[in-house]
């Protein structure tokens, strides 16, 4: 019966793991991985081991979204310049 | 002018430490010296970046 | 297992489930607000969780989601700031039920865990996701305007 929560923590892992990988827009796959961090971490503590459920934590929540979007955004204008440019 | 504005940062900063040493005793499990040695220290470098962060909050508005 | 444990199960079950289904579908604002609630409603579970463990030290993780959660929240809003500009989302019927959601365990766990330490971090940890949350929303729906000049 307490395996009723680890199974909650898997599907929406593997739940939150598909939809990412089912995104084509770098802005909401980096949304969706940040879910995916949460629900990870949520594993983790099911599954007993909290010291990596906090390091995934700090590091899923904030950390990686905020690497992705900071790429995305330089990536974008980048690539905006470099047009008006040639126009 | 120079004393109360020295007195006035120095007061600040301590209000600030005195109010994290609390918090860092709050989140502990169990109280002991080192506990309190590490937490003073701790919150004596948060006290400083809070000074500072509250100083560069305030001269960008 | 507990019903402590039960409770986390349903917590985490209803809010993990809502917010994927928000988060991977809709428009960019509606996954915004989702990756939002998913944090204010993870960390009631987590707390639940921690009791239903009786491990005291499983609660730094509700602690640490309460305070990076809306970080994260803010990190989205200054960066898809031009996404979300000209209608910001509006959603303060979820918000506040996550609000609540989060003060009724709150306010459950202190009433089990009795005066003392232990209850003044459960009301840092309460305070940190009902503020933290209410603040990201008003960041989300356009409150704070002149945050993304540039």
């Amino acid at each position: 019966m307490t395996d009723a929560v680890v199974v909650v923590a898997l599907l929406a892992v593997a739940g939150c793991a598909t939809a990412a990988v089912a995104n084509r827009d770098p802005a909401r796959q980096a949304l969706i991985l940040a879910v995916l961090g949460t629900s990870l971490a949520v594993l983790f503590t099911v599954l007993q081991a909290p010291d990596v459920g906090l390091s995934q934590l700090a590091v899923g929540s904030a950390l990686t979204p905020l690497l992705i979007m900071l790429s995305v955004r330089k990536v974008r204008r980048r690539s905006a310049h470099g047009k008006d440019s040639r126009q | 002018m120079k004393t109360r504005t020295t007195l006035l940062a120095v007061g600040e900063v301590l209000a600030w430490w005195a109010a994290l040493v609390v918090l860092w005793l709050m989140l502990i499990s169990t109280v002991y010296t080192l506990e309190w040695v590490v937490g003073a220290c701790a919150a004596g470098l948060g006290a400083l970046v809070a000074r500072a962060g509250r100083r560069a909050a305030v001269s960008r508005r | 297992m507990n019903g402590w444990i039960l409770a986390a199960t349903v917590v985490l079950a209803v809010g993990l489930g809502t917010t994927l289904w928000g988060v991977a579908t809709g428009p960019l604002g509606r996954r915004v607000v989702a990756q939002n609630l998913s944090t204010a409603l993870v960390c009631p579970g987590l707390l639940l969780l921690s009791q239903g463990y009786s491990r005291t030290a499983y609660v730094d993780l509700a602690l640490l989601l309460a305070l990076l959660g809306p970080v994260g929240t803010l990190v989205f809003v200054r960066l898809l700031a031009d996404e979300l500009g000209d209608n910001p989302p509006q959603a303060w019927g979820p918000t506040w039920v996550a609000a609540g959601v989060g003060t009724v365990v709150v306010a459950v766990l202190c009433a089990v865990t009795g005066p003392g330490r232990a209850m003044v971090k459960l009301l840092v940890i309460g305070a940190l996701l009902v503020g933290g949350n209410l603040l990201a929303s008003r960041a989300l729906s356009g409150g704070f305007p002149g945050v993304s000049r540039d």
